[in-house]
């Protein structure tokens, strides 16, 4: 597929009443990993481009990227930026560049926003000092593990092929005990195999405030493990997320933000969506790989080889550019960029369709409901169904 | 087919009524910087 490339000219972004800035910009500081995650959707699946890129974000890229989050802040009279600094593994690129880069970005931003910084580590690089450093630039730590036992987590190996578990919970672990506010939470991706009672309890006593429980990616030409796609088929993710679903719900006060959870139950009760799992609210990140490219989220690198490219980078290119791009676009069309039985689905609220890399086929494209179409109406209603049981109070008149 | 009627959060005030401990958390929390799911 031919990239499409947008010129730094023309009416600015910023001046249209329609469009929806950037709000989080998602920097690929490191573009390697010491893990070799079974799974992993940048390094195991279609797209390749990660082996043509400089490993490490240079000093120039970063100066420039700054320069562009303060530009697209000052357009759009922002107030608050969310930076992702991800990887690979961002640690990689080591604790004290990373607390440069957010201390030159903070600089550079319009007085009056906040910068929300977050690193995304496997763990296994988390310790005191690192954690410290990172703390002390008011960094926030998210950890990807995919449960609180050995056995969750067979996936997740060095290059060597050695379990990351023991590495990976240690540096959690400190994290937890030394630095809790600095403690973003916890991705997990969902394994149907695994007892899911027994991993949520696992996962919850890593004591993460927030925790994600993520699909693997997958489509209707490649489709995810132990799922065949098609419309009458069992739904292993859907079983296992509502099992999960009844243990947070009955768990009592003080469960962590289960966001998947959280969000089906915001847009059941009309709230909008605040992330790209489900509802129909507009997508504003962005990512920056290494070299300075700006790409689409790189989720859809499991699509195909080439599918977050934009041909823009942030020497030649605005982010008011990026806004421009078609791909971006189609991610802020809301229902009109589904496919037709989404849109004339009861559930299409709240679903949203499902995440976009989910909905590839090969010929089509990403007009088509999730491959996990399934399993999100079995998560969605049985959700519904515990809500209404639990009776929220009734709207006055 | 459809789901059941719930209220819409947007028309509620009475949250803080709601007697179901992780609901009434939600609530609060729910009453945007993020978008992107492979991080926090």
């Amino acid at each position: 597929m031919a990239q499409q490339t947008v010129r730094d000219t023309g009416p600015s972004a910023a001046d249209r009443p329609d469009v929806h800035p950037f709000r989080q910009f998602v920097l690929k500081v490191h573009g390697h990993c010491n893990l070799a995650c079974r799974y992993c959707y940048l390094y195991e699946a279609a797209d390749h481009g990660w082996r043509d890129r400089p490993a490490l974000m240079s000093d120039a890229v970063l100066e420039r990227t700054a320069r562009r989050i303060a530009e697209h802040a000052t357009a759009h009279g922002l107030r608050h930026v969310a930076l992702v600094l991800h990887g690979g593994e961002p640690l990689l690129a080591g604790a004290a560049r990373l607390g440069s880069a957010v201390d030159r970005l903070r600089t550079l931003l319009p007085d009056g926003c906040t910068l929300h910084p977050t690193v995304q580590t496997n763990g296994t690089l988390l310790t005191r000092g690192r954690l410290r450093t990172l703390a002390g630039h008011g960094i926030r730590v998210g950890v990807s593990l995919d449960g609180g036992l050995p056995a969750h987590n067979t996936a997740r190996v060095d290059h060597a092929g050695r379990p990351a578990w023991s590495r990976a919970v240690r540096g959690l672990r400190l994290l937890a005990a030394e630095h809790p506010d600095a403690y973003a939470g916890v991705l997990a991706v969902v394994d149907p195999r695994t007892d899911p009672a027994e991993t949520y309890a696992s996962l919850a006593a890593l004591r993460p405030p927030r925790l994600d429980l993520l699909l693997p990616h997958g489509n209707w030409t490649t489709p995810p493990p132990h799922l065949t796609p098609g419309t009458d088929r069992p739904t292993p993710y859907g079983d296992w997320l509502t099992a999960v679903f009844d243990a947070w719900w009955d768990g009592g006060p003080g469960q962590p933000a289960v966001r998947l959870f959280e969000e089906c139950l915001a847009l059941l009760l009309g709230a909008p969506a605040g992330g790209e799992s489900l509802g129909l609210t507009p997508f504003t990140a962005v990512v920056v790989e290494t070299d300075g490219s700006i790409e689409q989220v790189d989720t859809l690198k499991s699509a195909y080889d080439g599918a977050a490219a934009t041909g823009l980078d942030v020497f030649r290119h605005s982010f008011d550019n990026a806004l421009a791009h078609p791909g971006v676009a189609a991610r802020h069309a809301g229902a009109a960029a589904l496919a037709p039985e989404c849109r004339a689905c009861p559930l299409v609220r709240v679903c949203g369709g499902g995440q976009y890399a989910h909905r590839y086929r090969r010929g089509t494209g990403f007009a088509n409901p999730s491959v996990y179409c399934a399993d999100l109406q079995r998560l969605i209603r049985h959700a519904a169904g515990r809500l209404a049981a639990a009776r929220p109070p009734k709207q006055a008149g | 087919g459809e789901l059941p009627e719930l209220p819409d959060l947007l028309a509620l005030g009475e949250l803080r009524t709601v007697e179901h401990p992780v609901l009434a958390e939600v609530l609060e929390r729910i009453r945007m910087l993020w978008g992107f799911n492979s991080a926090f």
